[in-house]
């Protein structure tokens, strides 16, 4: 103990403070009655929703699944003229697909629909009489046990990509344990590591036997059936439903194939199923299914270039300026806990040239100094960030950023104007680096 | 050789007597402080953790039903994994349990912080952590961003980005899992949240 530290070593003396003060006092939190008033209120609770929860049993037994209330878009209101856009009314169509869970009950479904900012997205759940939802279970609705109708309308439930030229989206799915609810966030299927300077609030870990390995999407007018491995190892074909070629896989996991948790959103099948078969006779092995996300994908047939502008250099050139505040602000929120004081950082230009939906945007990208080498003062180095919202030509675009009020030195960054040309962007707004982009200006400012 | 003598080796006094608790700290309260700075990668935070940790472990002091040196050891571990996990949660730390217990933390010196930081050899754990989110592409250092700078909740960064939460939270994870896996690469368990 020679070299220990005198910060222990004072801490040590608290602690043998505590220990032989507690010591005298005896038993410390031992013997605590559990009828003691403060868990009173817990206990008839228990018992009342004990009571609820036989009522609703038998009334299940005589009704069939009760329904709740259906699922909501929680927090966001989604716009009709950013992000993913709004559904479009009557654009929502449920597949015919149809999977049995492996744990039987409700069968899997898949529905389609079309966003205002010209996104076609994919929907996933249980069907009870025509309607696609989800389950009370998993920690999804408080684990009711009903039938929650999921409305076209949920954007949270969806998975989108930009609309080929021909009005086609081309989506591929991969989630390696989304739970028998079908709600992805009531629980997961694995934990998060916990991490320094990270607060969030993980979900539960799903039970093992609620885990399913789903993969969905959309093929388009080409794709003719997908082939997956079921439990058992055998290859099995499952035919696509609709001229979008939706597909829809479902098994349960196993040692070979455990649930990761992971999931993917691209625009084609490149994991998870073992084949793609196409109208003209094709067919795409895929080779690494066991590689989530790191298998080469198969290509996308029948895809068309959506249509686009090509600009010159000098149309779409901007100042771009950017403020550093001299003082710490709270980031507005949408409710839930405070905030922490930050500076703000805005960029602002005049958009040259107007940005109608998903499939062109501008890019503001940020490099802010890390600060001797010391990672966690100020983060995370160069940022990019989509502007993904409908801009008019000669609009003004303002987009406030927000660093850790450690952060010291110089804020630079580029505007970028990036159009959706050749192959679709691999995640919706992520779009793959310096392909088909157009520098708008570039900013620099000093943090006061 | 060590390891084998310590799984053997008997708690020479039972910790729920006063100086069987206080010889456990003499023990492993280096151990302890060591661990919760590698996770915490701030010397002082960590010795409020190491705290919390001891106090919450002499709260809990009759529930340990081990009799050697190594499963005292793996009791404390789960404690302080449990209070490290609470601080990264809510952000801030127990208070409650050390104003319960009566423990005044000191406050360490500059020198003190920094032999904590060799001795926890945080240095490269940051190196490493600055190493893997250069990596990241930059829209996931901007989906990490929003949700660790601005503490966003998962609702909001997908608002931010322009795409669906379970997007939002897939990106944040990935780059979590990378960052996980930077700090300690034994602990990440290949998990992921949608």
């Amino acid at each position: 103990m020679s070299d220990r530290l005198p910060g222990l070593d004072a801490l040590g003396a608290e602690i043998e403070r505590m220990a032989r003060a507690g010591d005298g006092r005896g038993r410390v939190g031992r013997h605590r009655s559990w009828l003691r008033a403060g868990r009173r209120p817990t206990l008839v609770l228990a018992l009342a929703g004990l009571v609820l929860v036989v009522a609703a049993a038998a009334l299940a037994a005589t009704t069939g699944l009760l329904t709740g209330e259906p699922v909501k878009d929680r927090g966001v209101h989604f716009r009709s003229d950013r992000g993913l856009g709004t559904v479009v009314p009557g654009s929502a169509h449920l597949t015919a697909l149809r999977v049995p869970d492996p744990a039987g009950g409700l069968p899997w479904g898949l529905r389609t629909v079309r966003t205002t900012r010209q996104m076609g997205c994919v929907q996933v759940g249980r069907v009870l009489d025509g309607k696609l939802g989800v389950l009370g279970q998993d920690g999804a609705f408080a684990n009711d046990g009903k039938f929650h109708e999921l409305p076209p309308g949920v954007l949270q439930q969806t998975d989108c990509a930009p609309l080929d030229g021909a009005g086609h989206a081309f989506v591929a799915v991969s989630y390696g344990g989304l739970p028998a609810s079908a709600l992805g966030y009531g629980c997961t299927a694995r934990p998060l590591p916990a991490l320094a300077h990270v607060t969030y609030t993980p979900p539960p870990v799903c039970p093992a036997a609620d885990e399913r390995l789903v993969y969905y999407g959309l093929l388009g007018p080409a794709g003719r059936a997908v082939s997956y491995k079921d439990v058992g190892g055998r290859e099995v074909r499952s035919s696509v439903s609709g001229p979008d070629g939706a597909y829809l896989v479902l098994t349960a996991p196993t040692a070979v194939h455990p649930a990761s948790g992971m999931f993917y959103v691209m625009p084609s099948p490149g994991s998870g199923l073992v084949a793609v078969h196409y109208r003209d006779g094709s067919t795409c092995k895929i080779r690494s299914a066991r590689a989530i996300g790191g298998a080469k994908r198969c290509p996308l047939k029948g895809y068309v270039v959506p249509p686009a502008k090509r600009y010159t250099a000098a149309e779409v050139r901007a100042p771009v300026y950017a403020r550093v505040s001299a003082t710490l602000a709270r980031p507005p929120s949408l409710g839930g806990p405070k905030r922490p004081l930050l500076r703000r950082v805005t960029v602002s230009f005049r958009a040259p040239v107007p940005t109608p939906d998903s499939r062109s945007f501008y890019i503001v990208s940020m490099a802010v100094p890390r600060g001797h080498g010391h990672v966690p003062r100020c983060d995370f180095g160069m940022t990019l960030g989509p502007v993904a919202r409908n801009v008019a030509a000669g609009a003004l675009v303002r987009q406030d950023y927000w660093i850790k009020p450690t952060c010291r030195g110089t804020v630079r960054g580029t505007v970028t104007l990036h159009q959706q040309r050749g192959k679709p962007d691999q995640e919706p707004y992520m779009p793959t680096p310096g392909k088909g982009d157009r520098t708008v200006g570039r900013y620099s400012t000093k943090i006061p | 050789m060590r390891r084998e003598a310590e799984e053997v080796r008997a708690l020479g006094l039972p910790i729920r007597e006063a100086r069987g608790f206080v010889a456990l700290y003499e023990r492993e309260g280096d151990m302890i402080l060591t661990f919760c700075a590698r996770r915490v990668l701030d010397a002082d935070t960590a010795l409020d953790l190491t705290a919390e940790t001891f106090a919450q472990a002499f709260r809990g002091r009759r529930g340990f039903r081990g009799s050697t040196e190594v499963e005292a050891r793996a009791w404390l571990l789960t404690i302080a994994r449990r209070q490290i996990a609470r601080y990264l949660r809510r952000g801030e730390l127990d208070r409650q349990v050390l104003e319960r217990a009566g423990i005044q933390v000191p406050r360490l010196a500059p020198d003190e912080v920094e032999e904590i930081e060799r001795r926890a050899d945080l240095a490269p754990l940051r190196a490493a952590l600055g190493a893997e989110l250069a990596k990241l592409n930059a829209e996931q250092r901007e989906a990490l961003r929003l949700r660790v700078v601005e503490e966003r909740p998962y609702e909001e960064v997908a608002r931010s980005l322009g795409v669906t939460e379970a997007t939002a939270r897939a990106r944040v994870s990935r780059g979590l899992r990378a960052m996980g896996a930077a700090l300690e690469p034994r602990r990440l368990t290949g998990g992921q949240e949608r």
